[in-house]
């Protein structure tokens, strides 16, 4: 299958417990990977070997003042302690980051519109896709 | 419920309880004496999140009046406004976020009748 909806993706906290966050409407996942050059005397072109990979991402949508997921999330940063995510792309798929940091959140009212949220996060470790 | 009915019969409800002006949906009777007001849909955006869904709605809501000045339509149309402008107002299977007037019209028809009124957004969230 080449494609997929994301209207079945969902942001999961499962530190002590598992709690959906409701009203989120898009997640993004930025992997990246700083690799090392170890071009030499006599090479034609750079080369390089792998390194230290690291994650950040974010996550945003409705703000849901009652909400235990949204709650858990603005708890975790204002206390600032780790989480465990999961970034769902459909019911069964997701990429598991056991350990995060949030670091951001945008509370935004407007006069014209409905209450937002968005958060970003630092992971901490590996990312694994499940 | 969907939305679309559900909107319409929100507005249609509360403007025929609280209101002492006839009210119409979509097109008004033939031959009625103005003034009435009359609900018309203009378009509407659907909103989602992974789990939930809304909508934002435009209706054209105005007062007809077959005066020779528009004074009187101007008047009863400031009533309507009154009743709609942050309205608490219950939309079957929905929360309503917001009704809010976001323009005014003011136009003479074809058949000289003045038609007052406004645009109004609603913004509904599935419960």
């Amino acid at each position: 299958m080449p494609a997929f909806s994301g209207t079945a993706g969902s942001v999961t906290t499962f530190t002590g417990g598992t709690i959906l966050a409701l009203g989120i409407a898009e997640w993004t996942l930025d992997g990246s990977m700083s690799p090392v050059e170890s071009t030499s005397f006599g090479n034609q072109w750079d080369e390089y070997v792998p390194s230290v990979r690291n994650a950040t991402g974010s996550f945003s949508g409705n703000r849901e003042q009652a909400d235990a997921g949204q709650g858990a999330l603005t708890t975790s940063f204002l206390g600032g302690s780790v989480l465990a995510l999961r970034l769902y792309e459909n019911a069964t798929k997701y990429w598991l980051i056991s350990t995060a940091y949030i670091t951001g959140m945008s509370p935004t009212v407007s006069v014209k519109g409905k209450g937002d949220m968005s958060f970003t996060f630092q992971v901490s470790g590996p990312v694994t896709y499940v | 419920m969907n939305n679309l009915l559900a909107m319409g019969k929100a507005l249609y409800n509360h403007l025929d309880t609280n209101s002492s002006m006839p009210i119409y949906y979509q097109k008004a009777k033939q031959n009625i004496k103005p003034p009435f007001c009359v609900i018309t849909f203009i378009s509407a955006t659907d909103d989602y999140t992974f789990n939930s869904s809304g909508m934002n709605a435009d209706y054209m809501i105005k007062v007809v009046s077959d005066k020779l000045f528009p004074d009187t339509a101007i008047e009863d149309y400031g009533a309507i406004h009154t009743l709609l402008q942050d309205a608490s107002i219950a939309v079957e299977d929905n929360v309503l976020l917001r009704i809010r007037r976001e323009s005014l019209i003011q136009f003479q028809d074809s058949q000289d009748f003045w038609n007052v009124g406004g645009i109004y957004n609603l913004d509904i969230w599935k419960i």
